[in-house]
């Protein structure tokens, strides 16, 4: 029998024994095909998916090869009905393609006439097709390419866009590389995205995503859209491009609540294009106010549904999607393959932490004893309040304080979701505070004070999880927030994981009450942590400090 | 077996070929005997006792259309031409009919003589009487033979002198039914007053009037046209003696070995988990034994929610005996589920295989109704699924199948399923896929496991190898899972469920622990100690530091609640009564103590605590024993019920076989063509009538039970036997229908 790292279950998950002498090689000969979705420390799951498989046969994989990968690798002999099912779910991906006609435009062309027959005879696509040319051949209405997309993906017939794309209004954009150079996954990931026209980069928080969108937008030499979720983020992208690229800060607009500039790269927010007035999107202009030849949706996992509705008719562009992960937690993973395309690169983050990247971080929980007043307070109080009572209670304050103590001189970042409770912290630790009605400006010129070392402690409130670049915390303690969402966890994490260059390890602490629903939540972060590979530990408070 | 001239070829004596089927059988000796008791089973029920009672039910007409549907295409085209040919036929007259070389008949002759279809030497063929009738009026389309039949030169020329216009008439009739309806036909026609087809061709006697209404083509005229296009006369396609070949192309056998071994693992391992659950949650059955379909969805939530391969594990699993209910109410694993779990993997496997080969029940065939229900029983299952696997099987191992050209073979191996062809097509729809399932065929293709189950061996050694060993460790994460890396052992496994919750099975399985399952934990018994004890003996990574904290979590909050043990509790409203029991000498021996106040609990029976407090001077009194601590009951079995492995079967046949000749020889040996069945008997008894002998009859009764009557034989007639029974002096008549054998003589004393 094979003594081989994985070992293949019924219900498509793969395990990965990491400590096994042959498993870097698997994690790489599985990568293309099998997403990876727990990676604690001794055995890694990865899952097969219908569009994890599709993903690898739009990079050019086919099924022999992920048969013989699995093979190759399955410590036990691997079922036939999973073989069976693998080679049928790739065999769907490519029957169908778009393509551009030399006379009758953009049409839906199939090796397979039952397959073709199967398709054009659902209800579902009524409308996106137009008239039959011959028997593999059928008119695509152009302004319906995504949606057919979107349709086909759930056919399960997913169609391979051979289309092209319009070069759109060319704009001179040259990566300027001085006093510091691209990454080899980088560059990678950009090369990738290029060569297979539009897709989605999968890098964990820290690897630089807004580099690569750089190498990108200097390989299209184009007018580019960017869409990011908010205005913070809008602001570091543009101080990235002009640091990284030819761009002077001239040439790329601001197209937010506060600012509607449209100029050659212009970078707008979620909110305002998803801003609805009357029932109409007032801001979709901005899709046509330029010739667009690249547009590059940022946090893609959070892309709003109207984005999505409104990509679907942009498919005549090349479209880059950045994300730190591709799972969505509405479920929408499909649409994302669809409008704007398969997944054309991905490093996991152990790798590039292994690799000296980004900073490895250690978690801690924080274990807090309430005090018997606290607890009688809290065992009697209505269900709805008691997750509040939890978080806020005053006998995690003092070890929040005595942590910060612990590790003074370290920059540190103190953050919640309770405003009462991170004002109170923010007097008692003298810290500034930023909060939601904290301006623009007074958060910016903060967290310019922390980079630059002027200050070393920020108490944050919720507001400022998304796209915020702090690379130089190394400590951040978490006393309350919205547990549970698996994005949260990774953009609070995210800030510390940015490459120190003391190579000091970052920590992120959790203060938890003891015995409460907070701890009840709290499971789910560890849950998650553990799964994304982080030394987990938990400690008394006492221990703590 | 028997050779051609039907005598035993120890029995040198014996050299007159045999005159009945009655003197063949009794010609046979214990092998062959056995061979034909295997061959139809249906003759050892009853028991017959002697011959002459196995050669009537051997000849009785539901016998012999089973033995006839048994038959594969082959050996019933054979029956079908004898059935053509007069009695007496030889194998030269068959060849007339076939156009194949003799061995490829003699083959098939041999096969319905081991059968008892047939009797007689080669040169003398005998079709059973029964057999002769199954096949009807006109076997093949062709008329019994003509008492003067027309020679093929006389068939040739009537055939050009009546010219083309005849032929439309004639083709109706070639395959048969060669009788047609016509006014008038039995009036003399000359060939010059012929006006119509059908008048030339009774003119030209090419047919021949029946009766006033029906004209038949001549059997002579039919075989003489047949013969124009082929030298098989016996029907438009010819038949070949040998079943078709199915070809494919060849599949990877390493692929295939690994894929096979893949599926039989996971279904043992699937097997043990709906088992497992049924453990957790006996289902209730329905009124028709079977299992409602939502409690199959609800298991087959552990596998996917694949209700098909669900019902599919049930069936098998009930076949297997591994569950099983002892009341009809609920469902249970029964003891041999816990023997099986401790097999090696290839024995569980074999022991599923072979439970669903000989099932009498289309497994797939519940999911439109429920597992287990009584419905799904199909007497022919078992033949069928050996025969379509077996067709399978003759591709060899590795070829990747059609699964259309399965029910071409198996058509051949049994015209009789091939005539139903939509059915046919099902029940190879589902046992394909349930050898799928069972890794007996993998990626289209038949695997070294499948003869293995067919021809009941152990399964070869290398595939043995390619199931794992259990492991009784697994490795236990920070996430709160727990991984196996391979199949666990069953104790493991099942303590692993109850502390953790399995959440993905297959090569492996991962467990994940959570405040719910660890209190599952504590509800069974288990103390924080225990519990960590357990994993760490059983973790190859030791506990890691969250899971610790989870234990002792979980275990924290368990203690809020305590449960201790008394035997009976005393409620006492006066604080100073309870002071003054408690210090009484006598509460020592009671062992009482206080709880709360105003609880006082014992470890005293109750009868015990009232008869000494009575003893004390007071008046107590008892409260029925609710609230009493709950004791854990032992897991509930149904009992065991194994199928019958196929030696048994064989074993059957051979003791049949021993008991009827045992039987047999004890009776004395009448002269030769002296014991008969009723197909020769009513002669011998009419010349018993004439001399007034006494007979032993063979009867059986409206209830078919056989019986045996002597009787000194005065008359035959009426459809009875009339005569005076020898002891008593009574008259007696006995319907001939239920006579089933008749033996000339003095009965034995």
């Amino acid at each position: 029998m094979s003594q081989g790292p994985l070992v293949v279950q019924s219900d498509r998950t793969l395990l990965l024994e990491v400590d096994h002498p042959d498993a870097p090689a698997c994690r790489i000969a599985i990568a293309p095909f099998a997403e990876l979705e727990r990676a604690p420390e001794h055995i890694h799951t990865y899952r097969l998916t219908p569009l994890g498989l599709w993903n690898a046969r739009a990079a050019g994989h086919d099924a022999e090869q992920v048969v013989d990968v699995l093979l190759t690798y399955s410590r036990y002999p691997v079922p036939s009905s999973l073989l069976v099912d693998v080679a049928d779910t790739m065999d769907r991906y490519g029957r169908l393609r778009i393509e551009k006609h030399p006379t009758h435009g953009l049409v839906l062309v199939s090796t397979d006439r039952a397959v073709l027959t199967e398709v054009t005879k659902s209800a579902r696509v009524k409308g996106l097709l137009g008239a039959k040319i011959d028997d593999d051949t059928v008119v695509v209405h152009p302004s319906e390419r995504g949606h057919l997309k979107q349709v086909l993906l759930k056919l399960g017939w997913p169609a391979e866009d051979l289309a092209g794309y319009v070069d759109g209004e060319a704009h001179a954009i040259d990566l300027a590389e001085q006093g510091w150079h691209l990454r080899p996954y980088q560059k990678e990931a950009a090369e990738s995205f290029w060569h297979g026209g539009s897709g989605v980069v999968v890098l964990p928080c820290g690897a630089g995503k807004t580099v690569v969108g750089a190498a990108s937008m200097a390989a299209a030499k184009a007018t580019t859209l960017i869409l990011v979720t908010n205005t913070v983020s809008a602001r570091q992208w543009k101080d990235e491009l002009v640091r990284r690229t030819s761009l002077t800060a001239d040439e790329i607009g601001e197209y937010s609540g506060a600012r509607k500039e449209i100029r050659p790269v212009t970078i707008a927010t979620y909110q305002v294009i998803t801003t609805k007035r009357g029932g109409i999107h007032p801001h979709l202009e901005l899709f046509d106010a330029r010739d667009w030849g690249l547009i590059i949706y940022d946090e893609v996992h959070l892309l709003p549904a109207p984005v999505f509705r409104m990509t679907a008719d942009l498919q005549a562009r090349r479209r880059l999607g950045l994300t730190a992960t591709l799972v969505r937690e509405d479920g929408r993973e499909g649409d994302v393959f669809s409008l704007i395309g398969p997944k054309r690169y991905d490093a996991p983050w152990k790798d590039l932490e292994q690799q000296g990247y980004i900073a490895p971080a250690d978690c801690v929980e924080v274990r807090v004893t309430l005090t018997d007043e606290e607890r009688m307070t809290y065992a009697i109080a209505e269900e709805d309040v008691k997750y509040r009572l939890a978080s806020t209670a005053e006998s995690k304050t003092e070890v929040v304080v005595d942590l910060v103590n612990k590790h003074r001189g370290q920059p540190t970042l103190v953050i919640g979701q309770y405003v009462d409770q991170l004002d109170d912290l923010a007097e008692r630790l003298g810290a500034p505070l930023i909060k939601g009605e904290t301006t623009v400006r007074q958060r910016e010129k903060l967290y310019e004070q922390f980079r630059s070392g002027e200050i070393d402690l920020l108490v944050v409130s919720k507001v400022a999880n998304f796209s915020i670049d702090l690379p130089s915390a190394q400590v951040a303690i978490q006393v309350s927030g919205a547990f549970g969402s698996r994005q949260e966890e990774a953009q609070r994490l995210g800030r510390l994981l940015r490459p120190k260059g003391s190579g000091t390890t970052a920590r992120f602490y959790a203060v938890v009450a003891r015995d409460t629903v907070d701890a009840d939540f709290a499971q789910h972060r560890q849950r998650f942590l553990a799964e994304q590979g982080y030394a987990y530990r938990i400690l008394d408070a006492a221990d703590a400090v | 077996m028997i050779n051609s001239s039907g005598r035993r070829p120890d029995d040198d004596f014996a050299v007159t070929p045999a005159r009945t089927l009655t003197e063949a059988l009794r010609a046979l000796d214990q092998d062959q005997l056995t061979e034909l008791f295997r061959l139809r089973p249906d003759l050892g029920y009853p028991l017959p006792r002697h011959i002459g009672e196995l050669v009537s039910q051997a000849t009785t007409s539901v016998s012999i259309g089973r033995a006839i549907e048994a038959l594969n295409a082959w050996q019933l085209a054979i029956a079908g031409g004898l059935a053509v040919l007069a009695d007496g036929a030889t194998i030269d007259d068959l060849r007339g009919l076939v156009g194949r070389p003799r061995p490829a008949i003699s083959g098939a002759i041999e096969d319905l003589r081991r059968r008892a279809l047939l009797w007689g030497t080669d040169a003398d063929l005998h079709l059973v009487r029964a057999a002769r009738d199954h096949f009807g009026s006109y076997p093949a389309g062709l008329a019994p033979p003509s008492p003067h039949p027309l020679t093929d030169r006389q068939i040739d020329t009537a055939l050009a002198a009546a010219g083309d216009q005849v032929r439309p008439v004639l083709d109706r009739l070639l395959w048969g039914p060669p009788t047609g309806t016509v006014r008038n036909a039995d009036r003399t026609i000359r060939v010059a007053d012929a006006r119509t087809p059908v008048e030339l061709l009774l003119a030209h006697r090419l047919l021949r009037p029946l009766d006033r209404d029906t004209v038949i083509m001549p059997q002579e005229v039919a075989l003489r046209l047949r013969s124009a296009t082929s030298d098989y006369l016996l029907g438009p396609e010819p038949v070949s003696p040998a079943a078709p070949m199915i070809t494919g192309r060849a599949a990877s056998r390493t692929v295939i070995r690994s894929a096979s071994a893949g599926a039989a693992n996971e279904i043992v391992h699937d097997a043990e988990l709906i088992i497992s659950d049924l453990d957790a949650h006996p289902r209730r059955l329905l009124r028709d034994s079977g299992i409602s379909t939502r409690d199959v969805q609800a298991i087959s939530r552990a596998l996917d929610g694949r209700v098909d391969y669900t019902g599919f594990l049930l069936e098998a699993a009930s076949a297997a005996g591994l569950i099983g209910s002892p009341d009809r109410i609920t469902v249970l694993p029964t003891t041999e589920f816990d023997r099986w779990v401790t097999l090696p993997g290839p024995d569980r496997w074999l022991r599923l295989a072979t439970a669903w080969r000989d099932a009498d029940r289309y497994f797939s065939s519940t999911v439109e109704s429920h597992p287990l229900s009584a419905e799904a029983v199909a007497p022919r299952a078992p033949d069928n699924r050996r025969l379509i696997m077996n067709a399978a099987a003759s591709a060899g191992v590795g070829t990747v199948i059609n699964v259309d050209d399965l029910a071409e073979v198996t058509a051949w191996h049994r015209p009789s399923a091939g005539r139903h062809a939509q059915q046919l097509a099902v029940v190879i729809g589902w046992t394909w896929q349930e050898a799928t399932w069972l890794g007996l065929t993998a990626l289209g293709a038949v695997t070294d496991l499948l003869p293995a189950v067919l021809d009941d061996r152990p399964v070869p050694d290398d595939l043995a190898g390619l199931f794992p060993e259990p492991l009784d460790r697994v490795i236990i994460q920070s996430d709160l899972t727990a991984i196996a890396q391979g199949p666990l052992e069953a104790a493991v496994a099942s303590t692993l469920r109850l502390l953790a919750d399995q959440e993905s099975r297959g090569g492996g399985a991962v467990y994940r622990f959570s405040p719910g399952s660890v209190r599952r934990g504590f509800d069974s018994g288990w103390a924080a100690a225990e519990i960590s004890d357990w994993l760490i003996r059983h973790s190859a990574t030791g506990i890691p530091q969250p899971l610790r904290y989870l234990i002792d979590d979980v275990a924290r909050q368990h203690g809020t609640v305590r449960v201790g043990g008394a035997a009976s509790y005393l409620r006492i409203e006066d604080p100073a009564q309870q002071a003054a029991i408690l210090a009484h000498p006598e509460a020592a021996r009671l062992q009482l103590r206080s709880i709360a106040p105003g609880v006082l609990v014992s470890g005293a029976d109750p009868e015990e605590v009232v008869q000494a407090l009575r003893g004390l001077g007071l008046k107590p009194a008892a409260e029925d024993d609710q609230g009493r601590l709950l004791t854990t009951r032992p897991p509930r079995r149904a009992g065991s019920r194994r199928p019958d492995p196929p030696e048994r079967r064989q074993a059957a046949a051979e003791e049949i076989a021993a008991a009827v000749l045992a039987a047999d020889r004890r009776l004395p040996r009448p002269p030769a063509g002296a014991g008969a069945s009723v197909d020769d008997g009513l002669e011998s008894l009419r010349r018993a009538a004439e001399r007034a002998e006494v007979v032993r009859l063979g009867l059986v009764d409206g209830n078919g039970r056989p019986s045996t009557r002597e009787l000194r034989v005065q008359r035959v007639g009426d459809g009875a036997v009339h005569g005076v029974d020898p002891g008593t002096g009574e008259t007696v008549s006995v319907p001939i229908a239920r006579i089933s054998g008749v033996l000339l003589g003095d009965p034995p004393n």
